[in-house]
């Protein structure tokens, strides 16, 4: 072939690889419409590009070293083979043929020409015999177990040695084992039912008997063609662990590391009392080919019990355990611990949590789950503590599935046990055979050991940036994201707050948006007291991806933990992470149920789409680093990516709220909500607004308590409101919103000097200022200080997220001195500012206060204008109900009646709305009419939370305002001064919003009404004091000032 | 024989880059052994199928064998390829010598150990790659050297690049080509290899 043909057709293939299988075709016929050679040949390189994932993954060395490998292990075997021949007699066995090979060595079909019987004949490792004490041991209890002639243990007849060859003879059986069952794929429910119920019953009666088996897999049960579970090899796996002991130590000299005591096998000899000396297996010699005892011991890795794989002592509850990893298998098709070599097959064994059942497997009733994760307890006083009990479970699950079908009745069979003499001791189990596979995986392995300590709920983690090798930049960003999902899932582990990062980064001298390589994120774990920084990286490997996690204390730069996966491709990205981190996160100390109960897929608890995921990082980032504004563009790009990322969706609307697009945002909001089975734990519970539970399952979340501190206010509780926001400040103190709401509060009942400190505090931390103006401003108004209060009206020029409040606050503060028309001009202003941001609800609702101001002082013509024209700009809640009210005060009833409707229709449930400002404007329009009375009844709905603070505008207590004029209509001058004297008494609440003013001289006339002639002049001075500089021809001034006249 | 040192190996494997063929009979038992070791730790239990593994594992034998302060940063991509050669030459000569030994007995078709089979893969067909690796240098050399270095050398991308002086990203384009490519010459190519 030509170069240049050549090149062609690479072209053409990695085109064709950028495009979705389905359209590779497609795109090739129309790229070689002209050269059919040509597609052929891409065509056909194509058709192997799936088959070549795998090829050559395995370096040329290794390849060859498992070619030696395989080569001596098949000598080995021949030669085994050769000596036993068919045909031949074997002690009073004639062979007859060979049936198979289990672990330990070659099974034949052999007629026992005493008893006229057929038999199975298996020959085990020659080297064995010359154990005569190993030997005695295994037949004694392989005996024992079939003493117990029980219908789920295989029956062993016979065990003896000819010419230096150990054999068994045993129960012949029709049928294949579990494993020849299984095959990558799940068990039926009954059926997995039924086994596992049989073999519960034959553990039972071993372990009754003090008979551990050691060694349950599926190889070592057999299921007869009628379906009945028989198991194995009692006694056998001991055998194996003693050969291999010696193995370990006369024959591994590559091994290094390699002295840990075996002290599972000296123990045992003196507990066990059998009269074993310590040391018997060291005196057993073996041939180096047979090394596959070993071997073959391995394969079972992923079947031992922790305590099995540290080389501890043994009880029955080791089977227990194994046996919860063959009924995972059964349910699953897949061994719940895998890794690709046996030391990461014990690290899975010894520290992380299987696949969730559910997520391979969602058919299964959610109760097998429970069963196999009680029995797979890494510690064993945690598990079942005896077959019996899984059994039972199993029986009562199998019952709940099937309703009125009648029990099995391998209860009944269970009592037959009749072997007697033999002492029940715990059986000890050396366990040597692991100690070489810990050797080998050395490092590893006894990294994990060290890390026992690893972290405690305590701890913080901080996540450095992705190592991204892959040069692809999807990932850039998105990795981290994707993990930290995954990882804040769980209530055991801190992350540090991505705030926390930045204001760490700022006092390195860094900008917030720097790099976090490992050497950086170290430094700011440091500085932060954090436990251990967190990397990530991935790299490209042909079509392949491996993904790796691995934490590290950043104060020792001990390694603590690590995971790696690897994916087939882009779209299995994700998953792997997710697999990583749940791996790394139970490696990390988190207990299995919780890393259970608290891993929704990343796929699930974000997006499957990468791209999209990519979109919401940057989104993220963005906003942490420039604000909300700057960050939309990105959340919108990640819905238009994927309609149902959830989050995104919650984002958006967290946005329009602060922007005070409350009705947008609460479009968003339902749009999150309606997905919200597509997020993880905690971003639940963030969409519900499920903050109590929160609080609870991440107690060390902010997010919950600044929550419930704002619902606490919305409905004036602020003491409660104060608790809640101290907690949150004190839990993320980098958090400048925590500092706006305890500030907030604090002015709210009028502790105008701690919220000074609250905020001097922020700004110590050079935390947001322009988030802090609204509340200085506040602070600046009550102190009467009006240089601050336009200086802090400048500072906010220009500033898209503070210019318009701010004007709109300078609005009020005009008209709380009755300046009318520079309160009209301001807001006017404020709401071109509103609408320049796209803030169409936020400018509305200055409108609609606008409203609210000018109907009180008299300007009802106006005031209605503003409100309608309000409600048209933007017909949210809150605009509709300042609106409302407003036209009730300003003569149109019939327009106030028809939003309020709307509003009752609209939010049936908000408290706000019903108890709040439907009675306020309901009363307002009764008292229109004329009715005060009934204005007054309205209102007591209201009474217990008028003092909250309903809206993001200072306009508050609403009923006391509407109450106050009631009683005057009343002429009752007692209850009147009550409610006008709130706005006095509760001034922090109350605010710069004229009515604060106007509340002046409504108490100047309710004195008035009392009789209090020196009151209420007091009290008109005091008004028209505030409203000196007017503008003259306010209707509401002139009469206050006739009234003024008529008093002296 | 006595084992070389580090130093002299170094100075071995310079004068086979240099195109002195004695050398090589001096490294190949070297490698010989590497790989009885690595066997034993298969037939022990140690199967990997990791592939970032296999990468630290032929480091590691390359660190054994050779004292890497002699060799200066600038020659070190020389190096690897030198390495990476030698790797293929001697274990495909390592899976011929295999091949004359098993002709004339049985070819049984044991599966191997439960632990062995931990591991996804089979072993590469060393022979069968070794001729389609010819037959692609016939057609773009740099594609059969990629394949030289990651596969027999065991590089990684990133040093793979090095060694080129190319991209990552080439390096991954040329590697998803070439094993595609292979694969195919492989299957339907001859098949008399077992």
């Amino acid at each position: 072939m030509k170069l240049e043909r050549w090149r062609q057709v690479e072209r053409l293939y990695h085109a064709a690889l950028e495009r979705a299988e389905s359209e590779r075709g497609a795109f090739l016929d129309a790229a070689c419409s002209s050269d059919p050679a040509l597609r052929d040949e891409v065509g056909s390189l194509l058709t192997y590009d799936k088959r070549a994932e795998h090829f050559m993954e395995v370096a040329a060395l290794e390849s060859a070293a498992k070619l030696l490998a395989q080569e001596q292990a098949q000598s080995r075997r021949s030669a085994e083979e050769n000596s036993a021949l068919i045909g031949k007699t074997i002690s009073h066995y004639r062979i007859l043929e060979k049936l198979g090979r289990g672990g330990m060595g070659v099974v034949y079909k052999a007629e026992d020409i005493r008893l006229g019987r057929k038999v199975a004949l298996k020959f085990l490792p020659t080297g064995l015999a010359g154990d005569p004490a190993a030997m005695a041991r295994f037949q004694r209890e392989a005996r024992a177990a079939s003493a117990l002639n029980h219908p789920h243990i295989c029956t062993v007849y016979e065990i003896d040695e000819v010419e230096g060859q150990p054999f068994l003879a045993m129960e012949l059986m029709e049928g294949c084992t579990l494993k020849d069952l299984i095959t990558g794929r799940p068990l039926p429910e009954r059926r997995l039912l039924d086994l596992g119920m049989e073999i519960t019953d034959a553990l039972e009666a071993a372990h009754a008997q003090g008979i551990v088996h050691r060694d349950i897999k599926p190889a070592n049960i057999f299921v007869t063609k009628r379906g009945e579970a028989k198991l194995l090899d009692f006694g056998l796996a001991k055998l194996q662990g003693s050969g291999s002991g010696v193995q370990r130590q006369g024959n591994t000299p590559s091994v290094e590391g390699s002295s840990r005591p075996p002290q599972g096998e000296g123990a045992e000899g003196s507990e066990a009392s059998e009269g074993i000396p310590p040391h018997d297996t060291a005196s057993l010699s073996i041939e180096a080919d047979e090394i596959s005892v070993a071997g073959a011991a391995m394969g079972t890795a992923a079947y031992m019990s922790p305590e099995q794989a540290r080389g501890e002592k043994l009880d029955a509850r080791t089977d227990l355990f194994s046996f919860g990893a063959v009924l995972y298998e059964m349910a699953t098709g897949r061994q719940p611990f895998t890794g690709s070599s046996s030391a990461m097959v014990f690290t899975a064994v010894l520290t992380q949590a299987p696949t969730p059942l559910a997520w391979l497997n969602p058919e299964f009733s959610p109760k097998l789950e429970e069963i196999i994760n009680k029995a797979l307890e890494k510690d064993r006083d945690l598990r079942y503590q005896n077959a019996a009990d899984i059994r039972t479970d199993l029986r009562r699950l199998k019952r709940d599935s099937e309703p009125g079908r009648p029990s099995s009745s391998s209860e009944e069979r269970a009592a037959q046990v009749s072997v007697a003499g033999r002492k029940p001791s715990k059986v000890l189990v050396p366990a040597a055979l692991v100690l070489v596979a810990a050797a080998i995986g050395g490092t590893l392995y006894f990294r994990s050991r060290q890390a026992t300590a690893r972290l405690t709920e305590k701890d913080t983690i901080v996540l450095s940036d992705f190592d991204n090798k892959t040069g692809d930049v999807v990932f850039d960003d998105t990795l981290k994201q994707g993990l930290s999902v995954q990882l804040e899932q769980s209530p055991f582990l801190a992350l540090l707050s991505e705030r926390k990062v930045n204001a760490t980064l700022k006092l390195m001298g860094r900008p917030a948006s720097d790099r976090l390589t490992p050497e950086v994120t170290q430094e700011v774990c440091q500085r932060t007291g954090s436990k251990a920084v967190l990397t990530g990286s991935i790299a490209g490997l042909g079509s392949q991806y491996v993904i790796g996690l691995k934490a590290v204390n950043c104060n020792t730069g001990d390694a603590l933990a690590e995971a790696q996966e690897q994916a087939a491709g882009k779209e299995a990205v994700l998953k792997a992470l997710d697999a990583a981190a749940v791996s790394l996160r139970s490696k990390l100390g988190e207990s299995l149920s919780s890393v259970q109960k608290y891993a929704t897929p990343l796929e699930e608890a974000t997006t499957p789409s990468l791209e999209a995921l990519k979109a919401y990082s940057l989104g993220r980032k963005t906003e942490y680093a420039e604000g909300s504004t700057a960050a939309l563009p990105f959340y919108k790009r990640a819905v238009e990516l994927d309609p149902n990322f959830a989050m995104a969706y919650a984002r958006i609307s967290a946005h329009y709220s602060d922007l005070n697009e409350l009705e947008r945002g609460a479009e968003y909001a339902r749009k999150a909500y309606d997905l919200r089975a597509k997020v993880s734990e905690r971003e639940r519970f963030y969409i519900e607004g499920n903050y109590e539970l929160w609080q609870q399952t991440y107690p060390r979340d902010a997010k919950p308590y600044e929550s419930l501190g704002l619902g606490s206010s919305y409905v004036g509780n602020w003491e409660k409101a104060l608790e809640e926001f101290r907690e949150a400040l004190r839990l993320e103190p980098n958090d400048v919103d925590n500092y706006v709401n305890l500030g907030f509060a604090y002015t709210a009942v009028n502790r105008l000097d701690e919220a000074e400190a609250v905020y001097k505090q922020a700004e110590e931390r050079k935390l947001g200022g322009e988030d802090l103006l609204q509340g200085r401003y506040y602070l600046a108004f009550l102190k009467g200080d009006a240089a601050q209060m336009a200086q802090l009206v400048s500072a906010a020029m220009g500033k898209p997220s503070a210019e318009d409040l701010l004007l709109a606050l300078q609005a009020d503060t005009e008209g709380w001195y009755g300046k009318l028309k520079n309160a009209h001009e301001l807001t006017g202003r404020a709401m071109d500012s509103a609408r320049h941001n796209d803030a169409k609800e936020a400018a509305a609702a200055y409108e609609a206060a606008a409203a609210l101001r000018e109907v009180e002082a008299g300007s009802r013509e106006q005031a209605r204008a503003e409100a309608k024209a309000a409600v048209k700009l933007a017909p949210g809640r809150q605009v509709r109900a300042i609106a409302a009210l407003a036209l009730a005060r300003a003569g149109d009833p019939a327009g106030a009646e028809k939003l309020a409707a709307e509003l009752d229709k609209t939010f049936p449930l908000d408290t706000l709305v019903q108890r709040y400002w439907l009675p306020s404007i309901r009363a307002g329009v009764a008292l229109e009419r004329k009715d005060p009375n009934q204005g007054i009844e309205l209102l007591k709905a209201a009474s217990t939370i008028e003092l909250g603070s309903p809206t993001s505008l200072t306009i508050s207590m609403c009923p006391a305002y509407v109450r106050g004029e009631a009683y005057l209509m009343l002429h009752d001058g007692n209850r009147a001064a009550a409610e006008f004297q709130k706005f006095i008494d509760h001034r922090g609440l109350v605010g710069n919003f004229p009515w604060g003013a106007l509340a002046r001289l409504g108490l100047a006339r309710a004195y008035a009404q009392q009789g209090n002639t020196a009151k209420a002049r007091a009290a008109y001075q005091d008004f028209l004091t505030l409203w000196k500089d007017a503008d003259s021809d306010i209707p509401i001034l002139k009469q206050a000032r006739a009234e003024y006249a008529r008093l002296q | 024989m006595a084992r070389p040192s580090a130093h002299e190996v170094t100075q071995l494997l310079q004068a086979w880059g240099d195109g002195d063929e004695r050398a090589l009979e001096k490294l190949t038992p070297l490698v010989y052994g590497e790989l009885h070791q690595l066997a034993q730790r298969y037939m022990a239990g140690e199967a990997s199928g990791h592939i970032l593994q296999t990468t630290a594992l032929v480091h590691e034998v390359y660190l054994r064998l050779v004292d890497f302060r002699e060799i200066s940063w600038q020659n070190r991509a020389y190096f690897f390829g030198v390495c990476a050669r030698l790797m293929r030459q001697i274990l495909v000569d390592f899976a011929r010598s295999r091949r004359r030994l098993k002709r004339g007995g049985e070819s049984p078709q044991v599966s191997l150990d439960e632990a062995l089979l931990v591991s996804r893969e089979a072993p590469t067909n060393l022979l069968a790659l070794d001729e389609a690796l010819n037959a692609l240098a016939a057609l773009e050399p740099r594609k059969s050297q990629v394949v030289e270095l990651r596969f027999f050398g065991g590089l990684s991308v990133e040093e793979t690049a090095e060694v080129l002086r190319v991209s990552e990203e080439t390096v991954l384009r040329d590697w998803r080509l070439a094993k595609s490519w292979l694969l195919r010459e492989m299957s339907e190519g001859k098949r008399d290899e077992a």
